[in-house]
């Protein structure tokens, strides 16, 4: 939680829920130790409330930062090196370089390693060996001194913590409560995921990416329907190497009217059909009530396609991967573009929705060093007639729109503008086929590849389109949605995915950087603390002419 | 020597003890102990080079010493020597020789143990600059303890006066009682690899990078100084490696004291598209990193080009080999310190008194 993101290590953002159990905050611990003038003083936090604090901000029962040696001699901060950034969020540990983390969630710490256990070798950081299960002082005498229950030395990377009794019981709680019951979605032969849409996308953009998420599940099902069999009569090796293999169903939610009831209409399909992840989805809207429903269920979120994911104020979340910040990443590009010389620069946006978080992305990235004046179209007036004297004309529209600011643009462009900037996160693949009097002064904010390049950096992708017989309207949108099947599929694929979704998430992580197809965008990369993927966002000239 | 190939060793030491006996270890066929000798020890024969002496011992047999110590619950002592020039070293190869280790304070002399199947548990192939290489002595009795001092000969090569250490992992494993409280735990474990001069030295180029001011430099511009520099390759949201090596920097600084500026720590980012010279700054604070700790980034290609100038590019990030890389001098040869590195094996490469523990 904490290492990642090295600003907050002092003044840190309380913890955000888990799924289903509301975790108690630092601030409330605290109110809860003063007591006394507090009004109504909280319930006392649990044990494992207090050992997940301990676990993700290496805060002791006390609420302090422990003193720690690691690698013989070194002092560390607790807060610096919570047990969370080796173990993960997970608590199934992880690998980085020559150092191998073992798994510290309750099922495998608390159980004996004997001979012939089928993890023998991972279980520990000094080599194969058995050991008694773990309890409670011998987790105190592991954490404080390094040994373990069979009297072995820990590896030198695993920190000593000065903690106590009181730390290691609540450590052991939360410990226990990792994994320890089976993820939603899951049955003995089926895993269910759903894909969401939002009512605004467009026939050919949803076809685009339901033709490619349909066929892969398809595929994938006939190509292992021998694998539970393999699971309960292979060879023992391939046993464990199928134990998670499951059939896959895909469920396509759909979300209608306006975005304040779309979490009333989550909950209800989440209800009626708990699903183990969201596998994609396309909004051209805010996706923050999705995104908030998925954290709130720890149901994790991969790669959804929209241009407006939640902004900073979620940045500790935890189960939603998104391809880019989008809309924010093209202000973002545009303020360091525009510099800090003089200009008077004029947006034009909806007023809300995501050219509004554009336009106010940029207002709050650019000025005051630059004058940025913003102009909002409410549903079906025209543009803004009065151009003012500006010399950078940013367009925040979506295809809908831009022709209606081609009377404004082309004014504002007599009056002096020089410089005419679009978005391709709100045109869509429209970006590629602007109105030609846009197309001969625009320059693109485009944080996916080139439009001229994505034939030659996704040839994998669209060959396998090709061969399924799929020619998506939307290329871009189905390009992306084939690599967050395969990149869960990938993911899914491993003995351990199905036993806990925040393991899944972190064979995402572990997986993006290393999967065969591409994506629409230059780089796909994520980390304990990187929820965006790519912070590369192209400013193209001008866009190459569609005939 | 990789720790894997220590932990090799050590289970070959253990086999030879379960197959054979104590006895074996004891001097029936390996060590052959000779009864202690009534008088007082003899002087320290002329030609005998003294342990605390590193560099007429790297001049004259081209090693460096880097450890002596009780292993096998004490049944034998282990020898650590690493190779710096492979022809001077040859000698300490030559298969006839019979390398001899004598207790200061009984006059005891032990051997190595030639147990059957294995052969001599000493290597005598042929010398590798760079590598560290190991020589077990039986000790039989057990008479030799932790602290006392022994003369090593094998063959001409004589060294008088090393210290032996405890067994590392018997100390570790012990029980220690009683709850810390709030008192940072003990220090633990062994002192950590040592440096080895790098073949081929690092080809700095030219390698355009940003300070955390965002200042353009290069990776030349960082390490041109008359100063000590050690450089290593992080990412500020790596969670398993970088905070151990960033608080080894961290703590060399503190140990150095008011002498602290007089280093200069290089630490280059592997993941410039994270971080910025924003987070850069932020994790400065975290280790409390003045100007003569740089923090660099810059594109992904000169990130990698600053990797491959010292051989340390590992493709993406989750292969990431934790090293530190050193100059003492401006014209001294850089040397790697492989591995994750305890503060002191980061204060002795930056004295480069690399023996400075066990002798």
């Amino acid at each position: 939680m904490v290492t990642g993101s090295s600003g907050r290590s002092e003044a840190r953002r309380p913890l955000a829920g888990g799924p289903r159990r509301a975790l108690i905050t630092s601030a409330a611990l605290l109110a809860a130790a003063g007591g006394g003038a507090a009004p109504a003083p909280p319930p006392e936090p649990s044990a494992a409330d207090l050992g997940a604090r301990l676990y993700r901000e290496g805060l002791s029962v006390a609420g302090a930062p422990v003193p720690a040696i690691v690698q013989g001699d070194l002092p560390v901060r607790s807060t610096d090196m919570p047990c969370v950034s080796c173990h993960r969020r997970s608590g199934w540990g992880t690998s980085e370089g020559p150092v191998t983390v073992p798994p510290v969630a309750g099922g495998a710490l608390f159980a004996p390693v004997t001979r012939g256990h089928p993890e023998m070798g991972r279980l520990r950081t000094t080599g194969a060996g058995t050991r008694p299960a773990y309890d409670e002082p011998a987790l105190l005498r592991a954490v404080r001194d390094g040994v373990d229950p069979a009297g072995r030395a820990l590896a030198p990377t695993m920190p000593r913590y000065a903690i106590g009794a009181a730390d290691a019981a609540a450590l052991a709680s939360h410990l226990r409560s990792l994994s320890s019951a089976p993820a939603p979605g899951v049955t003995g032969d089926t895993v269910h995921l759903a894909t969401i849409l939002t009512p605004e996308v467009g026939a050919s953009r949803r076809a685009s990416m339901l033709d490619v998420l349909r066929t892969y599940v398809r595929h994938k099902n006939a190509g292992t329907r021998n694998e539970t069999g393999r699971r309960e009569r292979g060879p023992w090796d391939m046993a464990r190497h199928n134990a998670s293999h499951r059939t896959w169903v895909l469920h396509e939610w759909e979300l209608k009217g306006p975005a304040a009831g779309w979490p009333g209409q989550l909950r209800e399909l989440y209800r009626r059909r708990p699903v183990f992840a969201v596998l994609g989805g396309l909004s051209e809207d805010d996706w923050t009530p999705i995104h908030e429903f998925s954290e709130r269920e720890g149901l994790p979120a991969i790669l959804p396609q929209t241009p407006l994911p939640p902004d900073e104020a979620h940045a500790e979340d935890f189960y939603s991967l998104y391809f880019s910040r989008g809309v924010r990443l093209e202000a973002a590009a545009l303020a360091e573009r525009l510099g800090p010389s003089a200009r008077r620069v004029l947006q034009v946006s909806r007023c809300r929705g995501p050219g509004g978080a554009a336009a106010a992305a940029l207002v709050r990235l650019a000025a005051p060093a630059v004058a940025v004046r913003s102009e909002c179209l409410d549903g079906d007036g025209a543009a803004p007639s009065r151009a003012g004297r500006p010399d950078t004309l940013v367009l925040w529209l979506g295809p809908g729109d831009i022709a209606r600011a081609q009377r404004m643009a082309e004014a504002a462009v007599g009056q002096g503008v020089k410089d005419v900037f679009a978005s391709s996160s709100l045109l869509g693949d429209e970006a590629r086929r602007l109105p030609a009097w846009l197309a001969a002064r625009a320059s693109l904010l485009h944080p996916f590849v080139p439009p001229g390049e994505l034939d030659r950096h996704a040839w994998r992708a669209l060959a396998w389109m090709k061969a399924n017989g799929i020619a998506p309207e939307d290329r871009p949108v189905a390009v992306n949605a084939l690599f967050a099947a395969m990149l869960a599929g990938d993911a899914l694929a491993h003995p351990r995915a199905l036993v806990s979704r925040e393991y899944f998430l972190e064979r995402v992580e572990h997986m993006a950087p290393r999967l065969p197809v591409r994506s629409a965008l230059p780089a796909v990369v994520f980390g304990p603390q990187r929820r965006f993927a790519s912070s590369a966002c192209h400013v193209i000239g001008a866009p190459p002419a569609i005939p | 020597m990789t720790g894997a190939a220590a932990g090799r060793a050590r289970v070959r030491a253990w086999a030879v003890l379960t197959a054979a006996g104590v006895g074996l270890a004891l001097g029936s066929d390996g060590a052959h102990a000779r009864p202690p000798r009534p008088a007082p020890p003899p002087a320290v024969p002329a030609g005998t080079l003294d342990a605390a002496d590193t560099a007429a011992i790297a001049r004259r047999w081209g090693v460096r010493l880097e450890s002596l110590r009780l292993t096998a619950s004490g049944h034998m002592l282990d020898f650590r020597y690493t190779v710096v020039d492979a022809r001077k070293a040859r000698p300490l190869f030559e298969r006839k020789s019979k390398p001899s280790l004598t207790d200061q304070a009984s006059g005891l002399e032990l051997a190595v143990p030639v147990p059957p199947k294995t052969g001599a548990l000493r290597n005598s192939n042929d010398p590798q600059a760079g590598r560290t290489y190991f020589m077990f002595f039986g000790n039989p009795g057990r008479t030799v303890a932790a602290g006392n001092r022994v003369t090593l000969a094998i063959g001409a090569f004589r060294v008088g006066g090393l210290r032996v250490e405890a067994d590392s992992i018997a100390e570790a494993g012990t029980d220690r009682r009683g709850d810390p409280g709030q008192s940072p735990p003990a220090p633990v474990g062994r002192p950590g690899p040592a440096p080895r001069v790098m073949t081929p030295q690092p080809r700095l180029g030219d390698v355009a990078l940003l300070d955390r001011h965002g200042r353009a430099t290069t990776l030349r511009e960082a390490v041109d100084t008359d100063a000590p520099v050690m450089v290593n390759f992080i990412f500020t949201s790596c969670t398993t490696v970088c905070p151990i090596m960033s608080a080894g920097f961290a703590q060399l600084r503190e140990s150095l004291g008011q002498g602290r500026g007089r280093v200069r720590l290089v630490s280059v980012s592997i993941d410039p598209a994270t971080d910025t010279a924003e987070r850069l700054r932020a994790y400065a604070a975290r280790y409390g990193a003045d100007d003569s700790w740089w923090l660099l980034t810059g594109t992904p290609a000169a990130a990698e080009a600053a990797q491959r100038a010292f051989g340390a590019y590992r493709g993406d990030r989750g292969n990431h080999a934790p090293a530190t890389y050193l100059r003492r001098t401006r014209d001294a040869p850089w040397e790697a310190l492989d591995g994750l590195a305890s503060a002191q094996a980061l204060l002795r490469a930056y004295r480069g008194d690399r023996v400075e523990r066990p002798f």
